[in-house]
């Protein structure tokens, strides 16, 4: 009895034991398979609709796949435009499409109580898309809207300049979007939205049987021949050779510095080593980068890194400085920062250091349900599985320095280095 | 008494496995004997912590001279303490997994991190020693002067920030709130070390912080929190009293030239201190009304269409400013820019019947209870949320909803024709330096 009290306080006092419901994948009748992670507390539901593409397609299936992808919410018999906006608008007012070179991804937000109307939205997307002119149309408006604001947001557009200087597949141009037809989207549609190459990923406060069920109500005679799996990438090294001379003249009073590095794939045995290698560059104030161009010689407010390892872009070095500021070769040293790993390996307390602030950014990515289902889906639908993460975290805990030398002496020697400046600087500066 | 511990044990099961599934988590406040303010939020998912202090250090705090010591403190503190010389705290704090960041606001200076559960002692351990013991080493005094200039150089590109302060210039010029919560460049220039030291002394104490601990805080984070902050002892210090100075808002224009390509304009009405909870959540209801992404009441006034109109309203410990702000067009003309700020001053009276409708209302709190839950799905934006009523006298995150519901259609149209009014007003036209139009100019 004292035993049982002794319990009944720990238990009022702190409730530490972790609820973590558990992780189930299922498969519907058209062979989709959906992962679920019901999540009690929470009265918010994400979904995210992965397609997985071929990387290996041409620049013209590449071009197809855009616009297939962006007509899908403004195509089938029954959405059309301003109808699909209301929808959206009525289940949580967040609704993105992704498209990269290995997959599209359609993905919402919203409550538990409109669940059914979100999974009907997307799977009417999905399963009636018809292409009409109409649909092609906004389809092609709503890229170029999107490229036209990258391009005026200046840190966005230099960011832009790297990632089409580092990437194989070039940014699709105006007329080959518009060469798009009716018969080249359905035929794309067709041959790559298969259920096979299909994964629901669904995260927050549902029931799963209630979601399978309806998915399975929708999709049910989804019945498509499979396209068979996606053949693993090469994992070669990169090629670009390191560039140093770019320079593009931004709108505003804001300088950036910028290295690209390519960067490895999910799937490859280099990404849990290449994380760290990131963290310990440019994630942090005790990074390298923070302590040479902010602490010992500050050259900006801003330094850092960035990645976005799920929209398949290169990880990219940046530094931030006002034009007010006193000139200086900026360029320079944030690349010769970028570049130090490979000829002054990592002490100990760095590699410690970048593998705890990476594992706990990793476990901190599963606090927003839209996240964690885009995590989950993009995982499985890239082969690797919805439990990487975890295999993930263990794996950083493991990288030893030779392993992170081995991958920056792969990865770094391949950079673009980027000067974007305002017309009224000078590039010395 | 046989079944007892039979039931014992089912209640064991239903407070450890059950309860923790409650969506809102359970604050718990308590303030220590030298007079710190600990607030704890389980939220058990995750095996993480953020810890978030807030000091009631900002901008609202500086006396004259002392103008830019709230920011200029900020970055200073993480520059040496006696544990901790020069840069080692962010070294020690990163190797537990946490990066240590800061924040200054007109109220508030807050330090933040979000460190895995296990390592909340020694994590709290190098926050007490940067924040008990900084010892503020002229090097670094001289280096972090610098990265402020280029902050507030950057932060001077925004047009948005510079025309915020604008108002606040205009609407409280002898109110602390007139200045800048980041500091003007040339104050940050001038100042001391012994004026950051004199700021330090006055206004980082116990009695004045706010410890918000979120997440898997495991049995008793009070111990953590009491062998570590609660050594910290200063004998109490008087804050700036509440001010509640007449705003000087009375339906004048002010015009100014902007170096960006297209001009902005800016309509603010003073709008109740956070304290004032029943107030400042009618205010918070108009700007959800008014910035409903698929029915907004701007798009009704074709004026306003395509120019990104926006109303804005935080409130704070003192009074402080509704904001409605539109976006000109380059080709646009001084006389469509008072046209522009005729319509935002229309949409915000137009508003008045819209409010009669329960229904709408219940909507605008649907959509403002949407926003609050999205922010509070992470650890630190629970804390933020938590920290920032703590400080600035606000409605708490776990008290909104019952606030919205005792909100009437009434208090909404008397707070509209009460405050925001025309003549109750300041607007602010800014037009491009270099007109697209030859001739468009003041």
């Amino acid at each position: 009895m004292r035993k049982a009290i002794l319990f009944l306080i720990l238990a009022l006092s702190g409730r530490t034991i972790l609820h973590a419901d558990p992780i189930t994948e299922r498969v519907l009748t058209s062979g989709i398979r959906v992962v679920l992670k019901p999540e009690s507390g929470t009265k918010r539901v994400a979904i995210s609709l992965f397609i997985r593409t071929p990387k290996t397609q041409s620049v013209q299936e590449a071009v197809v796949s855009q616009m297939v992808a962006h007509a899908l919410f403004y195509s089938g018999t029954e959405w059309v435009g301003g109808y699909t906006a209301l929808v959206v608008a009525q289940v949580g007012g967040t609704l993105e499409t992704v498209v990269t070179p290995d997959y599209v991804s359609l993905s919402l937000v919203t409550y538990r109580s409109q669940l059914g109307d979100a999974v009907n939205l997307l799977c009417e997307a999905v399963r009636h898309a018809d292409f009409s002119t109409y649909a092609l149309h906004e389809a092609f408006l709503d890229i170029e809207r999107s490229k036209d604001q990258r391009t005026q947001m200046p840190f966005q557009a230099a960011e832009q300049k790297v990632f089409n200087a580092l990437s194989t597949t070039p940014s699709p141009s105006r007329s080959s979007l518009l060469s798009v037809d009716h018969s080249m989207a359905e035929a794309y549609y067709i041959s790559h939205y298969t259920p096979d190459r299909i994964v629901v990923s669904v995260v927050g406060g549902f029931n799963p049987d209630t979601v399978v069920s309806d998915f399975d109500a929708y999709l049910y005679d989804f019945n498509r021949a499979s396209a068979g799996p996606i053949t693993a990438k090469s994992q070669s090294a990169p090629t670009v050779s390191h560039s140093t001379n770019a320079v593009l003249t931004i709108p505003g009073k804001i300088c950036y510095a910028l290295v690209g590095i390519q960067s490895p794939e999910v799937e490859s045995p280099n990404y849990p080593a290449f994380l760290v290698l990131q963290s310990l560059l440019g994630v942090g104030h005790a990074s390298r980068m923070f302590i040479q161009l902010r602490d010992k010689q500050p050259l900006g407010y801003q330094v850092g890194i960035t990645w976005s390892p799920e929209m398949d872009t290169p990880a990219i070095a940046a530094l931030q400085w006002s034009t007010a500021s006193l000139p200086g070769d900026r360029l320079t040293s944030l690349d010769s920062t970028v570049a130090s790993v490979l000829t002054q390996p990592p002490t100990s307390e760095e590699l410690d250091r970048a593998i705890a602030v990476e594992c706990t950014t990793e476990m901190a990515l599963q606090q927003r349900v839209r996240e964690e289902a885009y995590l989950l889906g993009w995982y499985e639908v890239m082969g690797v599985g919805w439990g990487f993460q975890k295999t993930l975290i263990a794996d950083m805990k493991a990288v030893t320095k030779s392993d992170l030398m081995r991958v920056a002496s792969q990865y770094l020697p391949h950079r673009y280095d980027l000067l974007a400046i305002p017309k009224e600087v000078k590039p010395n500066k | 008494m046989s079944n007892t511990p039979k039931l014992v044990t089912l209640f064991i099961l239903f407070t450890t496995l059950v309860m923790p599934c409650c969506a809102q988590p359970i604050e718990q406040t308590t303030t220590l004997s030298n007079g710190l303010t600990l607030i704890t939020a389980q939220r058990t998912s995750l095996p993480l912590i953020e810890i978030d202090l807030w000091v009631k250090a900002g901008s609202r705090e500086e006396l004259p001279q002392q103008d830019g010591c709230a920011h200029f403190l900020e970055h200073t503190l993480f520059r040496g303490s006696i544990h901790y010389p020069d840069t080692t705290a962010d070294m020690a704090m990163e190797k537990l997994g946490g990066i240590l960041n800061a924040a200054t606001g007109p109220d508030y200076a807050h330090f933040y991190t979000l460190i895995p559960s296990q390592n909340l002692q020694p994590a709290l351990a190098i926050l007490e020693d940067i924040i008990r013991h900084p010892t503020f080493p002229q090097t670094y005094v001289d280096s972090e002067r610098k990265v402020i200039l280029d902050e507030l150089a950057l932060r001077g590109s925004s047009e948005m920030e510079t025309a915020t302060l604008n108002m606040y210039v205009a609407a409280f010029p002898t109110m602390p709130y007139s200045l800048s919560p980041g500091g003007s460049s040339a104050q940050i220039k001038v100042r001391t070390r012994a004026q950051l030291v004199a700021f330090y002394r006055r206004c980082y104490r116990p009695d004045r912080a706010v410890l918000v601990l979120t997440g898997s805080l495991g049995l008793s984070p009070g111990r953590a929190v009491r062998s570590t902050f609660g050594k910290w002892q200063c004998p109490t210090a008087a804050m700036i009293p509440p001010v509640d100075e007449a705003p000087n808002l009375m339906g004048d224009t002010i015009q100014k030239t902007t170096s960006h390509k297209a001009g902005l304009v800016m309509v603010a009405f003073r709008t109740p201190r956070a304290s004032h909870r029943n107030r400042s959540v009618c205010a918070l209801l108009l700007t959800a009304l008014l910035n409903h992404a698929a029915a907004s009441p701007f798009d009704q006034i074709s004026l306003l269409r395509d120019r990104h109109a926006l109303a804005e309203c935080n409130p704070r410990h003192d009074p402080s400013l509704f904001i409605l702000t539109a976006r000109l067009k380059p080709e646009d003309t001084i006389q469509t820019a008072t046209q522009v700020a005729n319509a935002l001053q229309r949409a915000i009276s137009d508003l008045a019947p819209v409010c009669e409708s329960r229904s709408e209302l219940a909507l605008a709190a649907l959509r403002l209870l949407g926003r609050q839950e999205y922010n509070i799905e992470t650890l630190h934006g629970l804390a933020k949320e938590i920290g920032y009523a703590a400080v600035t006298g606000g409605v708490k995150p776990t008290d909104l909803r019952e606030q919205l519901d005792q909100i009437t259609t009434d208090q909404v149209e008397a707070l509209i024709q009460s405050d925001y009014t025309p003549n109750r007003s300041t607007t602010l036209i800014l037009l491009p330096s270099q007109p697209a139009i030859p001739g468009n100019t003041f």
